[in-house]
């Protein structure tokens, strides 16, 4: 409760714990592609961007509350970008679920908690739709009371940025100079373009 | 770079459409901290529009993937 009155509305905190639950996430990921070497694949890295696209409607939302308030209409855009983003995010976990859905398919990368990443994905990007559905039925109760943004918020939203120019340099790094992506990415192919790896 | 793009996946060899949605991914963070609510509108939709382009394009196997 004392968060509350330092912040201020609890749709306010809402937004901070959503861009950091998703940055939690994609550093986690990071963690899988670097500590257990598993390359993401081309749906994986979807993923990822549905995550990215649904957090920057948070920095949307978290940006127009710099003055204390935020208007209905943009919270309103702010939580319909994040839905739109999560729905578009599930279609491509629902498609990496059902390539590996038949019996006996070890499925892509090894689970984590007894689930795959995409299917762990496919819970995130609900819970977005659930948690934007519940912000916006309850929006007078969420909204009530002035933010008081600070270093959080700016920090929050440095945090994103930094995962959305890594994601980039990942992809770039992933895929080198040439125009194809594999399925199964094997090797960091610009590494191996530039001769730093051989 | 988009006219090689363009040529790439009209040819179904690409998928370097990845790379283009990260970069259209980045518009649309960075046009949230201009004070213009259509252009942010506007660039997010792309980027979202255009993931959902790349999903098709895996969907419709011009883009075969082979796990």
């Amino acid at each position: 409760m004392r968060a509350l009155r330092i912040i201020g509305p609890i749709g306010y905190l809402a937004v901070h714990l959503e861009i950091l639950v998703l940055c939690m996430v994609l550093l986690g990921a990071f963690g899988i592609q670097f500590f257990e070497g598993e390359l993401p694949c081309p749906l994986c890295i979807l993923q990822r961007l549905g995550m990215m696209l649904a957090a920057t409607g948070a920095a949307f939302m978290l940006v127009k509350w710099k003055d204390g308030e935020i208007s209905p209409r943009d919270y309103m855009t702010g939580h319909g970008m994040i839905i739109l983003a999560a729905i578009g995010g599930s279609f491509v976990s629902i498609r990496q679920i059902l390539l590996h859905i038949m019996p006996g398919d070890a499925g892509y990368g090894d689970p984590v908690m007894g689930l795959h990443l995409y299917s762990w994905a496919l819970v995130v990007f609900l819970c977005l739709i659930g948690s934007s559905a519940i912000c916006l039925l309850f929006n007078t109760w969420f909204l009530e009371g002035r933010a008081r943004p600070g270093w959080w918020s700016r920090a929050v939203l440095g945090l994103l940025a930094l995962l959305i120019m890594a994601n980039t340099v990942n992809i770039f790094i992933e895929q080198g100079f040439h125009v194809l992506l594999p399925d199964d990415p094997p090797r960091y192919q610009l590494l191996y373009d530039l001769g730093i790896k051989k | 770079m988009i006219l090689s793009l363009c040529s790439a996946l009209w040819h179904r060899h690409s998928r370097a459409v990845e790379t283009l949605s990260h970069l259209l991914l980045i518009a649309a963070f960075a046009s949230i901290f201009q004070d213009r609510r259509n252009l942010t509108l506007a660039s997010f939709l792309v980027a979202v529009g255009f993931t959902a382009f790349t999903l098709w394009l895996h969907i419709s196997e011009r883009l075969p993937l082979n796990f």
